[in-house]
């Protein structure tokens, strides 16, 4: 249960943290009916000064949410890429937390599911021997034999596929900043039952080559 | 702490929507709409209609206390012992007052509105009519509830596994809707929080513009977590187990079907309420027709819009 000043922007739209672009265009369309003057569905109950605020942040959440970079910070921001930052920040409303509630509605409230992965990671034991840190699909290859995919990582951590997508595939340039990625990283090691360490030793090789080539 | 209070209040006789037990063979489904021609006891008769060609045992009610009309949407005369003579003493078994219909699976218990002033009928003989439902033998029980927010239709509502709410795409129906939505809630509670500190901030949320009032039910669960955080854990569980749903009637453009996601949006934000959007039913001249005529739409119309949309959502809940 939260207060419409409290949603985040996900929960605004009635979105997933992991929508697609059509999915939060479809979502801003409809939320732009639902609140626009004079609209059947505000009637004796939405006031005129709610309605105006509540289409500005609909606006807002829409400009956000459809830029890559600007998602980005602002899924680090409310804490999707740490799970502990969201159990802090809990506001009182929060207290009762039902497994229905947290379903349906809060989409930052979901407890990080540290145990899927561990069957996991025995069943997909492979007979290759375990990628090197300088191999640039080094955190795809690790994650494939443990055969978890990118959209159950996604759910657990919040963070959203294609973040995740060009953390795997090196694309830093795509990220605000290092600070953001190391987060991201931190999230996805956590959740893969993966060095952390050794995945940030990763990251250095190929950020430092990457960041060498544009010199 | 104050935790006794909610022991108390346990025991003392359940709160007729708890009764899960009772939920796994017999489903009560409650048909509710705003007054004036929403379309609710047609619809409410088709969906009894629909479940019977189903091959269900259905009996459908007219809980409209003093204006029930199902007996001419189904096209059964008048029958000779009515929700009526049971209210009145005259039978001392609801089951006597069921009357057949031309489909086999289908029983009807009517009220035909013979007496005045039977809308307001005690609280004891209330409890007793909800018992009696309870415990007639079939699948499914329509409850066909009036229209407007008095306690009788509110607690017929609220004794049902699914409340579904009837409106139609205009100002009035939908501002309605949201009154009966919000006084359901605010019924819920009271109940549950029955003889417990808490009652009386409760009653004062039924009227959010007096002064010291709460203007949301968001304020409400706020100022009892103050006092008392595991009794507003307890209210978000009642409200989060409150899960109407909605049929938007007589729609007639894609912007009327969309109006109903629109207002289950507006009813989660700003009334705390999770009410589910499960169906349409188009504008259709051939309803009216079929109830001037006095015979269900399924029968003189089976292929009308209208009642291809109430098959839809019917067949939906059966899976």
């Amino acid at each position: 249960m939260k207060r419409v000043e409290e949603m985040n922007y996900y929960e605004l739209l009635n979105v997933e943290v992991t929508a697609s672009k059509d999915e939060i265009q479809k979502a801003y369309n409809l939320a732009c009916q639902t609140y626009q003057e004079d609209s059947l569905a505000t009637y004796s109950v939405v006031s005129e000064t709610e309605r105006m605020q509540i289409l500005q942040r609909i606006e807002k959440a829409y400009r956000i949410l459809m830029d890559d970079r600007e998602r980005a910070k602002y899924d680090y921001r409310i804490g999707l890429a740490d799970q502990r930052r969201i159990q802090e920040k809990q506001p009182a409303m929060m207290v009762a937390q039902s497994e229905e509630m947290k379903g349906r509605y809060s989409t930052s409230s979901r407890s990080l599911n540290l145990s899927a992965n561990n069957d996991k990671a025995e069943e997909a034991k492979s007979s290759e021997p375990p990628p090197d840190i300088s191999d640039p699909h080094y955190l795809k290859k690790l994650r494939e034999r443990k055969g978890v995919s990118l959209q159950e990582i996604s759910e657990a951590t919040m963070i959203s596929v294609h973040a995740l997508t060009d953390l795997e595939n090196g694309e830093y340039s795509k990220f605000p900043g290092r600070v953001y990625i190391v987060g991201f990283l931190r999230a996805y090691a956590e959740y893969l039952g993966i060095d952390f360490q050794q995945a940030k030793a990763h990251f250095e090789i190929l950020y430092g080559a990457s960041n060498k080539q544009k010199k | 702490m104050l935790a006794r209070f909610f022991q108390k209040s346990e025991n003392e006789g359940k709160q007729p929507e708890k009764n899960k037990q009772e939920k796994t063979t017999k489903k009560i489904w409650a048909v509710a709409g705003g007054k004036g021609g929403t379309g609710k006891s047609i619809i409410a008769s088709s969906i009894a209609v629909q479940l019977a060609r189903r091959d269900k045992r259905v009996v459908i009610i007219d809980a409209d206390l003093g204006s029930g009309n199902l007996h001419s949407y189904l096209g059964v005369t008048p029958a000779p012992i009515t929700l009526a003579d049971f209210l009145r003493n005259r039978t001392a078994r609801l089951s006597d007052a069921l009357v057949v219909t031309q489909y086999k699976n289908l029983y009807l218990i009517s009220d035909a509105n013979e007496v005045l002033g039977l809308a307001n009928i005690s609280n004891q003989l209330k409890e007793n009519l909800i018992q009696q439902i309870k415990e007639l033998d079939f699948e499914y029980i329509i409850l066909d509830v009036g229209a407007g927010t008095g306690y009788n239709n509110i607690d017929f509502f609220l004794i049902s596994d699914n409340g579904l709410l009837v409106a139609v795409p205009e100002p009035t129906s939908i501002e309605n809707m949201y009154r009966f939505v919000r006084s359901c809630l605010n019924r819920k509670l009271m109940r549950r929080f029955q003889n417990t500190p808490y009652q009386p901030l409760i009653e004062k949320a039924a009227y959010p513009r007096e002064a010291g009032g709460f203007r949301t039910i968001y304020e409400l669960v706020e100022k009892i977590y103050q006092l008392d955080p595991p009794a507003a854990e307890i209210m978000v569980d009642e409200i989060l187990s409150f899960r109407p749903r909605l049929i938007m009637n007589q729609v007639r453009s894609q912007a009327d079907i969309q109006a109903g996601d629109s207002i289950r949006d507006v009813t989660r934000k700003y009334l705390g309420v999770n009410l589910n959007y499960i169906g349409y039913v188009t504008y259709d001249d051939r309803v009216k027709l079929s109830a001037r005529k006095r015979v269900p739409l399924f029968q003189e119309y089976p292929n009308s819009g209208a009642a291809v949309c109430i098959r839809n959502i019917v067949d939906s809940f059966l899976g």
